[in-house]
């Protein structure tokens, strides 16, 4: 499934969002080829889960975001883009939580094209989460942190996408856990052919899991390049972490 | 004394079906939206004159209503929430907008004064077998009409948990009350969905219409004591609970026919409020709310 | 507005109200049908009084009671019983049965506060359902005689001002007018009283307005007794005019759903909104008997109600009056242009990007709000369902002293924060202030304590002015709203914002809104400050002048508690850092200590030893 355009699946060309007076991201522009696994740092308030929200559609935006050959998505509404292939896990996974974790997984798989597949996605993602099976009987509010987390990316498998986004998908989660989910991420991009964007504020956990990264400063691109060249660059300490390198 | 009171009981239980199935229509749409729905009384109502007429004019029995206004009443609701509700949906940033409830309370103006001049206020009655029909088992009295109303909210509530439990549609409702954003997100249309729970909480009047039709008198204000009563037990049974809404009307009829053997059927409304305020300060989740933090 | 303009607009408002109480001699005069025509302008006047009563309480503090006609019922049978019974004049009658309704009021007002907008709604009409059944059913209370559903009759007396009876209708037109003229005068009086910028503020965020010191309670308890009062007051003229009063009629939902429409069509929370909508739909109602014959259909009217309802909320939510105000300025600024000349071009105000700072004095709140004390969080705990938001968490923060709290996202500080302001009660654990235990006390208290905050997210009342916001956090502590004016400029001025005084908050930006928190903060004179992400979302052109204000802020000498997720930052304004993680404190020691904690900056930023 190599793309003609390329190899590139998604480009984001000027993104611009403003919140009333406020600019939240300003001119950014960002590629992610096909299976690759691209993060995107930055510390708190940098514009990391706006940028997403924008490529998702839940906020609006100035600039171009084009998916897959060429097409812009700048108006199709958010509840369209699954069907492009385009999932996104949100920050603290936001389950149903009123519902089991079964019904949270077979409404990853809402759209009547995914329905026939239903039963097999949900055997695909038990198998990578082992753990949800015996929790599908469980309402969601009641689950641990990780086992939530565990959910949410279920969940947005269920949808099979091409693309999939994870808004900080390490919040709040124990060391093994992280590493866990790390290894999930790894496996879905492996052997599942998704490509992963996500954004993460630790170092550590992005540059680790990722071929490359971007790493937003106050909503503007402030360095881009592959996971070494990153960390090899003495920038890196000063911009993100504010402070020079201990 | 006792057999008074089991009468009474019974009796109230039986009515206690209908008053399920409005609080069910409420709490659909209180479920999903946050919205509270003055109109839903006056739609029962509109439901109840469809089943009248249908009656008068073509003989149609009032049990075979349904085929008629459930469809016509699920239009309704559907256009009601698409031409005014989702507009103002989309404006609000309240998770509860008050803006929703006064709309919804200025329809209820219009649709019952409209109906009071167009049909005049004479209580109007239906007779079928099931108007006056008995069945007498052992010292007590069954009144058909209300049994078979009493089975109308069983096979109601139980098709609607059905079917927000199993269905996809039915998911996907509860779904977008939970996380409008997630749900977008997974390919969901919450404007269209809201207007399919609208529409079905309006549907689910013309049941209740044809359930009350045959031994209640039809009049343009029917709905309002109803929807007050309707807006106790949906505080009772928790909010977005479907089988607290049922239960919930069961036991709101119940207090009815007890008290109703000693006094008027007013102490007991009186009691009914006093219940609702008390449950109000003290459980405003209810007593089954499953589906609120 | 300029002072000639003043004049006009008071000489039209004048000519207004005495053509308005001419009404009723020149119908009389030219109207042969005359005394119709009086009875819709007395009807007018009564809608226009319980409407602007109602918004007291509906518009003014934004709490939908849908149960007003209690009020109203209980106003009419209290002075009705007590000229029955006793004798009494209903001109005492009235101010007794405006008791009789506050006490209720008062009474509703426990259970009621506790819930918000639809169930508010809900448990009024409860309320009022209750006193209506329990009337209609209720023939004596106490060996007094109400005759339940039959209602009260009050013998007419012919002429007679001592017992409230006339028998021309222009007299009740006139004492109508003399009523609602008090009862304008009351809501304007609260509007611009300390309790009408609360309720405003109340209106835009609650939890705001706690966090300043103000007992929200007790604020919305004053405009529900006040209003109770003023509608009870109607009652009474109600039972006079009529001389019929049953609870069916007085109590019915209807009349309350009324007095909601027509202060929702005029304008909720505006003095003059609720007498435009009564203007409009006592009239519209009229027409529409008389096009739809007469009295048969008793609800005609409440068809167009419904659809004028309907139309307000979907296209002017915020009523009438905001039209209707622009235009008469339009029309006094025409009159005085005719008379005086165009007015001078007006002054454009300047917008500074970039914060400047006013040289000079500080604040003196070291010496307004007494000798700081120590705050020390020990041992807290605090969790939600299955997640932990503070575990076993202990902080001090010495007098004078400015501690940073630093941690990853979701790593407990704003909880901590919540804690400490009242917002949550931790499950163990003590709070002391100056060594008094304040976990558990409500958030107002608890500033009045000394301890002021500011919200992650701002929260300014983003339907007052600058000045305004600051005055809500300064009136408690002023005894004018004049010196609270005065307060408020002063902290705006210490927070650079003097140009914006007169800006309604919604068109700030984001630094100046975190500017405005700061100012509406320290207005309440705290001891203790908890700033959480002032520098957050600012971009960088305006952080220097920030971290210059923290830095103002902490040589008033009061003990600052900061969250700040830029390092940088927070060790150039700190003495010492907390650092927290999964809701557990890892580190407290001196800022360079803590940031080059290897362990720290594991957590905190990644560290890069662990890549591969």
């Amino acid at each position: 499934m190599t793309s003609t355009w390329e190899g590139r699946l998604l480009s984001v060309e000027n993104l611009t969002v403003r919140y009333g007076g406020y600019l939240a991201l300003s001119e950014v522009s960002l590629e992610v080829r096909e299976g690759e696994i691209v993060c995107v740092m930055g510390a708190n308030g940098s514009g990391k889960s706006t940028l997403l929200n924008a490529i998702s559609g839940l906020v609006e935006s100035e600039g171009e975001v084009r998916f897959e050959g060429r097409r812009s998505l700048q108006g199709v509404p958010t509840h369209e883009r699954l069907s492009l292939g385009l999932a996104h896990v949100l920050e603290r996974r936001r389950l149903f939580p009123y519902m089991t974790v079964l019904e949270n997984l077979l409404l990853g798989a809402y759209l009547p094209p995914l329905r026939s597949e239903r039963a097999r996605a949900l055997e695909r993602v038990e198998a990578l989460f082992p753990v949800l099976r015996e929790r599908r009987h469980q309402l969601a509010h009641s689950l641990s942190g990780g086992e939530q987390q565990q959910v949410a990316i279920a969940r947005a498998l269920m949808g099979r996408p091409r693309f999939l986004m994870l808004d900080e998908p390490f919040l709040g989660l124990s060391p093994r856990m992280v590493l866990e989910i790390s290894e999930v991420i790894r496996t879905i991009n492996r052997d599942g052919g998704v490509t992963v964007l996500f954004n993460e504020q630790s170092v550590q956990h992005s540059l680790g899991l990722s071929d490359r990264g971007y790493i937003l400063e106050s909503g503007r691109l402030a360095l881009s390049g592959t996971s070494g060249e990153l960390l090899a660059d003495p920038r890196l300490h000063r911009i993100y972490m504010g402070l020079d390198a201990a | 004394m006792t057999e008074l009171v089991i009468q009474g009981a019974l009796s109230g239980l039986l009515i206690g079906g209908i008053y399920g199935l409005i609080a069910l229509g409420l709490n659909l749409v209180f479920g999903t939206m946050r919205v509270v729905n003055f109109a839903q009384g006056t739609l029962l109502m509109v439901g109840m004159f469809m089943a009248y007429w249908l009656f008068v004019l073509t003989g149609l029995h009032p049990y075979l209503s349904p085929l008629v206004t459930v469809p016509a009443l699920f239009a309704l609701g559907y256009a009601l929430q698409y031409f005014l509700v989702t507009p103002l949906l989309a404006r609000e940033r309240a998770r509860e907008p008050m803006s929703v409830l006064l709309m919804t309370l200025g329809l209820a103006l219009v649709l019952e004064n409209l109906a009071l001049m167009l049909f005049r206020g004479d209580y109007k009655t239906v007779q079928v077998r099931e108007t006056s029909a008995v069945w007498i088992l052992g010292d007590y009295i069954v009144s058909v009409g209300r049994f078979w109303s009493f089975v109308a909210m069983l096979g109601t509530v139980t098709a609607l948990w059905l079917f927000l439990s199993r269905t996809d549609l039915g998911r996907a409702i509860r779904a977008v009350g939970q996380d409008r954003q997630v749900a977008r997100l997974l390919g969901m249309n919450d404007r269209v969905i809201y207007n399919y729970a609208f529409g079905i909480s309006t549907a689910v009047m013309g049941i209740a219409a044809a359930a009350l039709v045959p031994f209640y008198y039809t009049h343009p204000a029917v709905g309002t004591s109803f929807l007050l009563k309707a807006f106790v037990i949906v505080v009772l049974g928790g909010l977005g609970s479907m089988p607290g809404a049922a239960l919930g009307g069961l036991a709101v009829g119940l207090i009815e026919g007890v008290i109703g053997i000693w006094t008027e059927a007013a102490v007991a409304q009186i009691l009914l409020f006093a219940v609702f305020i008390a449950m109000l300060f003290f459980r405003p989740a209810g007593l089954l709310g499953l589906e609120r933090k | 507005m300029r002072p000639e303009e003043r004049r006009i607009a008071l000489a039209l408002g004048l000519v207004a109200a005495v053509l308005v109480a001419l009404v009723p001699a020149a119908a009389q005069a030219l109207l042969d049908d005359h005394a119709y025509w009086i009875q819709v302008h007395v009807w007018i006047l009564f809608f226009a009084m319980c409407a602007t009563a109602w918004n007291i309480i509906g518009g003014f503090a934004g709490q939908y009671s849908f149960g007003h006609a209690a009020f109203l019922g209980l106003g009419a049978y209290t002075s009705t019983l007590l000229y029955l019974n006793l004798g009494v004049s209903p001109w005492i009658g009235m101010l007794a049965g405006g008791t009789v309704a506050a006490l209720a009021g008062a009474v509703i007002s426990y259970p009621c506060f506790r819930l918000r907008g639809a169930f508010f709604a809900l448990a009024t009409i409860a309320f009022a359902e209750m006193l209506r059944v329990g009337g209609e059913l209720t023939d004596s209370v106490f060996g007094i005689q109400i005759n339940g559903a039959r209602g009260l009759v009050i013998p007419p007396v012919g002429n007679s001002a001592w017992a409230f009876q006339f028998t021309d209708k222009a007299s009740y037109a006139y004492i109508a007018y003399a009523l609602l003229l008090l009862t304008l005068a009351i809501a304007y009086a609260v509007k611009r009283s300390r309790l009408g910028y609360y309720l405003a503020a109340i209106g835009d965020d609650e939890d705001a307005v706690k966090s300043l010191g103000v007992d929200t309670a007790r604020v919305k308890l004053a405009a529900l007794l006040i209003s109770a009062f003023l509608t009870a007051v109607a009652g009474t003229f109600y039972a006079q005019m009529v001389l019929f009063i049953t609870p069916t009629r007085t109590v019915s939902l209807d009349l309350s759903v009324q007095m909601v429409i027509m202060a929702v069509l005029g304008g909720l929370g505006t003095v003059f909104g609720p007498l435009l909508g009564a203007v409009i739909l006592v009239p519209v109602a009229e027409l529409t008997r008389a096009a739809l014959g007469g009295s048969t259909i008793q609800g005609a009217h409440l068809i167009v109600y419904g659809v004028i309802l309907m139309l307000v909320v979907r296209f002017t939510p915020g009523g009438i009056e905001g039209q209707v105000r622009r235009a008469c300025r339009r029309l006094v600024a025409w009159i005085a242009d005719l008379l005086h000349g165009p007015a001078a071009a007006r002054a454009a105000v300047v917008n500074a990007p970039v914060i400047q700072l006013p040289e000079g004095s500080g604040l003196g709140l070291r010496a307004a709000a007494g000798e700081a004390v120590p705050l020390s969080v020990e041992n807290v705990t605090m969790r939600f369902g299955g997640a932990v938001g503070a575990k076993d968490v202990t902080i001090e923060v010495g007098p004078g002293e400015v501690v940073g709290l630093i941690g990853p996202n979701g790593s407990g500080k704003t909880t901590v924060f919540n804690l400490i302001t009242g917002f949550l009660t931790p499950q163990t654990g003590r709070i002391l202030f100056g060594g008094r235990p304040i976990a558990g006390l409500p958030p107002h208290r608890i500033n009045r304590l000394g301890i002021a905050r500011t919200f992650q997210i701002v929260r300014p009342f983003t339907s007052l002015t600058a000045a305004e916001n600051v005055m809500v956090a300064a009136l408690p502590r002023c005894a004018t709203l004049a010196a609270a004016r005065a307060e408020a400029e002063r902290c705006l001025a210490f927070v650079g914002l003097s140009h914006r005084l007169d800006t309604v908050a919604d068109g700030l930006s984001t630094g100046e809104r975190k500017r405005l928190e700061l100012a509406r903060a320290l207005a309440t004179r705290p001891r203790l400050l908890l700033m959480d992400e002032v520098m957050g979302g600012l971009d960088q052109r305006s952080l220097p002048g920030m971290i210059e204000l923290v830095r103002r802020i902490r040589r008033e000498g009061i003990s600052l508690l900061v969250i700040e997720h830029n390092l940088r930052v927070i060790t150039m304004v700190t003495d010492r850092l907390v650092m927290l993680h999964l809701g557990e404190k890892i580190r407290d020691g001196s800022p360079l200590a803590v940031v080059s904690d290897p362990q720290v900056v594991d957590i905190y930023v990644g560290g890069t030893a662990a890549l591969r």
